[in-house]
């Protein structure tokens, strides 16, 4: 175990949990209190938790930076029964470092720009709990050296980003789009989970660092594993075919649209990726899909990016394209590259994001530029882009093609629930049945 | 803290929440939460690290049938008493096998009744007619299960080899009951159906984790049964609580509650997130130790267990957007939560979290309980203590 002592442990664990335990305090002062904390305590109490994170992760980082030493802070077992173990482990490397500060520089932004944009906002209290909730889940997956509390702050993140979508509830769509957001994130930690239980089942340990023995298993053992870790950063990073939750996901407020969809959440599963690269180095047929997937996605991105009408609707495409770009800079094994391009496209559109509504606002006063032909429209013959046009306004119907694969889900859904009432009703013996 | 003294707080808590719904009890209710009572303090002396004899257990078994022979008595539908009451009778002959010395009668009889009494698909018209009608007895059985799975891990210690032959078989029906119960939940129409199939899916996990406690994760099957009591018990009081103010919730309407009922919402949100694994609570470890039993008696088990937590994870969402989100609805006169709901909501919620981020408090003297005491049944043969996950 590292010892207390070692000063990068307070750090990582004030950069972790200090956002949360700051969201623990606003819901106690809620709950003790007759009335509903002001807005300006929610704010203080959020607030502070998130500088502290960011303190803990610019402190750990120097530490780094001033020669401590790359690897594990071992904090013990959150569970062990028999020889079965869930470790607390935390990394420092260069990555998490950067990630980590990533996260909390950019949760603490758009959480004191949130404090003006959603001034006397009914939702303004449960906005910066998720707020808080989220910088914690986004610290624990920067830092985790282990898979399980990586997956614990991955469905943290997952959890607060869907309910942040659907945050204005009182109208139907944002519910939806919340709710098409979680059910990807979800299907696709099947995923996740799936590699984590079979990396721990493998190679003995769901610690990050055993990948590095990931080249005994058998080729198609490689191959298996990296696809799950690939499927879940596809849900998480809304790529292909993945992608149509993303530009729904901008019903939500414009901060948290910066911080999770500009930023943070919308790059995590680049980030898991890049974590487990050791693995896909070894499956060169994954390494391949990921980069057809990462490139079809900026393709699409880019075309739909131009024909949007919408700000957040545009930079939501951009966005796509450039992390489309991201993974398959991964997959060809820049990560370098790779981790650079993300920061700064991370926070290139953190601060997109957050202008947008000043953008539009500047649109409407001095007026809109002329547009120019996109570079296919100048290239392609004009029947040929006119369907490139069309396709791209109706985002490629990814929603209906999405729909109609899930389609037979329900199906089968209705008809099991059909089953059970005939079986119940047949073995029922209440008069007329228990319904 | 001790693992009896864990397992009597969730006892206080499944039995506080009927009597939060109910107000002052009445005397067919009082005997049924003694009778629950029984059942949990029979089956803690199961666990205490140098207890576990013969007469111990067969008391435990007999209090696990009169209880439910109690609750039989309560039920206020036919369906619900035929089901429970068949579930009583294997209960008894637990009781009497364990008796006569004969185990793998105990063995088998248990199974079934922890079936009967969860509502392991296709075997879960009662429970689910149970639910439709009278949700707090639900809640108060699923307190009793805890009892129940300690009774059963008991037995499958002096049976070792028959509970690991059948554990396979087991682990697949469960795992198969968990998928089909949280399609069913995908499809419901009312909130109380969508309860009933949650109680459907978890049971088809308690189930695969019995089933994988023949091969020694016996902890796991205590994990998901605390889970089910916790969770989905919180959850069924939420339902329940939700239609005392407002009648019967259909998830086909325009929804719109969260501003009159915001505490409840949120209890919503919570019991049915740590049901699905929320990472924090219970159920993420419950779920990550029962997936890593699953494994190792089958990759394809674990595999559609996941799937049906996500599917449950969905349709738990799409029921709450369906009952708390959306346009307001027509103004409403009932108040939210009252002191003493917030006081059980806030027990469970205290239980589900400290489970969740210190899980060692329940795991580490459970797992310590299963692997030091082995199970004597009078004329049986002492079992070697095996390690437990």
């Amino acid at each position: 175990m590292t010892p207390l002592s070692d000063p990068i442990v307070p750090a990582m664990m004030t950069a972790a949990f200090a956002p949360a335990i700051a969201a623990v305090v606003v819901a106690l002062l809620t709950l003790l209190r007759r009335e509903r904390p002001a807005e300006q305590t929610v704010a203080r109490v959020i607030g502070a938790g998130l500088v502290l994170s960011l303190g803990g992760a610019l402190v750990a980082a120097a530490l780094y930076a001033a020669g401590h030493p790359a690897g594990e802070i071992v904090l013990g077992n959150w569970v062990a029964v028999g020889s079965y173990t869930v470790p607390v482990v935390f990394l420092v490397d260069g990555l998490s470092v950067a990630f980590g500060v990533l996260a909390a520089a950019t949760s603490a932004l758009a959480a004191r720009f949130s404090r003006t944009y959603l001034h006397r906002e009914p939702g303004f209290l449960r906005f910066f709990m998720l707020i808080g909730l989220f910088a914690t889940g986004a610290q624990l997956v920067s830092f985790a050296g282990a898979f399980d509390l990586f997956f614990a702050g991955w469905e943290i993140v997952g959890v607060s980003s869907a309910l942040l979508i659907g945050f204005f509830h009182e109208r139907a769509e944002p519910v939806r789009s919340s709710l098409r957001a979680f059910a990807t994130y979800r299907l696709c930690d099947v995923g996740f989970f799936v590699a984590i239980i079979a990396t721990h089942e493998l190679l003995g340990t769901t610690r990050l660092s055993v990948l590095s023995t990931a080249g005994s298993l058998p080729e198609w053992e490689r191959a298996v594993v990296g696809g799950l870790f690939l499927l879940a950063a596809l849900g998480k990073s809304a790529q292909l075919p993945f992608s149509s939750w993303l530009p729904r996901a901008m019903e939500g407020p414009t901060p948290s649209s910066a911080l999770f969809y500009g930023a943070v959440s919308v790059h995590a599963g680049l980030y898991l990726l890049l974590r487990v690269w050791p693995l896909l180095d070894t499956a060169p047929v994954v390494e391949a899909v990921a980069v057809v997937i990462g490139l079809a996605t900026a393709l699409y991105g880019s075309l739909v990016a131009r024909v949007k009408t919408d700000a957040k609707g545009a930079l939501a495409h951009a966005t796509l394209a450039q992390t489309g770009l991201i993974l398959a800079e991964i997959a060809v094994g820049w990560s370098t590259f790779a981790l650079v391009h993300l920061i700064g496209h991370a926070l290139l559109r953190l601060y997109q994001f957050l202008r947008a509504p000043n953008a539009i606002h500047d649109a409407h006063q001095r007026g809109h530029g002329h547009a120019t032909p996109a570079w296919w429209q100048r290239v392609l013959p004009a029947p040929v882009a006119l369907r490139v046009f069309a396709s791209a306004l109706q985002r490629l119907r990814l929603d209906e093609r999405l729909d109609a694969v899930l389609a037979p889900v329900n199906w089968l859904a209705r008809v099991l629930r059909d089953l059970d009432e005939r079986l119940r009703a047949a073995v029922a013996i209440d008069e007329g049945g228990e319904r | 803290m001790s693992l009896a003294l864990l397992l009597s707080l969730v006892a206080a808590f499944v039995i506080l929440l009927p009597l939060a719904m109910a107000g002052t009890p009445r005397r067919g209710e009082v005997l049924r939460r003694v009778a629950l009572v029984l059942v949990v303090i029979g089956a803690i002396g199961l666990v205490a690290p140098h207890g576990a004899r013969g007469n111990a257990l067969i008391l435990a078994s007999l209090a696990s049938a009169s209880s439910l022979v109690l609750h039989v008595l309560g039920a206020r539908t036919r369906n619900g008493r035929l089901w429970l009451g068949l579930a009583a009778l294997c209960a008894a002959v637990v009781a009497v096998a364990l008796m006569m010395g004969r185990p793998e009668v105990a063995f088998g009889a248990s199974l079934a009744a922890l079936t009967l009494r969860t509502g392991v698909l296709p075997l879960h018209a009662g429970v689910f007619a149970v639910a439709e009608r009278h949700p707090g007895l639900l809640v108060e059985l699923f307190g009793s299960a805890i009892g129940a799975v300690l009774v059963h891990q008991r037995i499958v210690e002096a049976v070792p080899d028959l509970a690991a032959g059948v554990a396979v078989p087991l682990v697949a029906w469960g795992a198969g009951a968990t998928l089909v119960g949280a399609l069913l939940a995908l499809a419901q129409t009312s909130l109380r159906g969508l309860w009933a199939s949650s109680v459907g899916m978890h049971a088809g996990m308690l189930f695969a984790a019995v089933g994988a406690a023949g091969r020694g994760h016996g902890v796991a099957a205590l994990l998901v049964v605390t889970t089910l009591a916790l969770a989905m018990g919180g959850f069924g009081f939420v339902v329940a609580a939700l239609e005392a103010r407002v009648g019967r919730v259909m998830l086909t309407g325009d929804g719109g509650r969260v501003r009159a009922f915001p505490t409840l919402a949120a209890a919503f949100a919570f019991f049915a997130g740590a049901g699905v694994g929320l990472p924090g609570t219970a159920g993420f470890i419950a779920d990550d130790l029962l997936l890593h039993a699953l494994w190792e008696e089958g990759a394809a088990a674990a595999v559609v267990v996941v799937v049906a937590s996500a599917v449950l994870a969905v349709a738990l969402l799409r029921g709450y957007g369906a009952v708390f989100l959306g346009p307001p609805g027509r103004a409403n006169v009932a108040h939210d939560l009252r002191p003493r709901e917030r006081f059980v909501v806030a027990v469970g919620l205290i239980a589900l979290v400290t489970i969740g981020v210190y899980p060692m408090v329940l795991v580490g003297p459970a797992a310590q309980a299963m692997s030091v005491a082995p199970a004597v049944v009078d004329g049986g043969t002492p079992v070697t203590p095996h390690v437990d996950h």
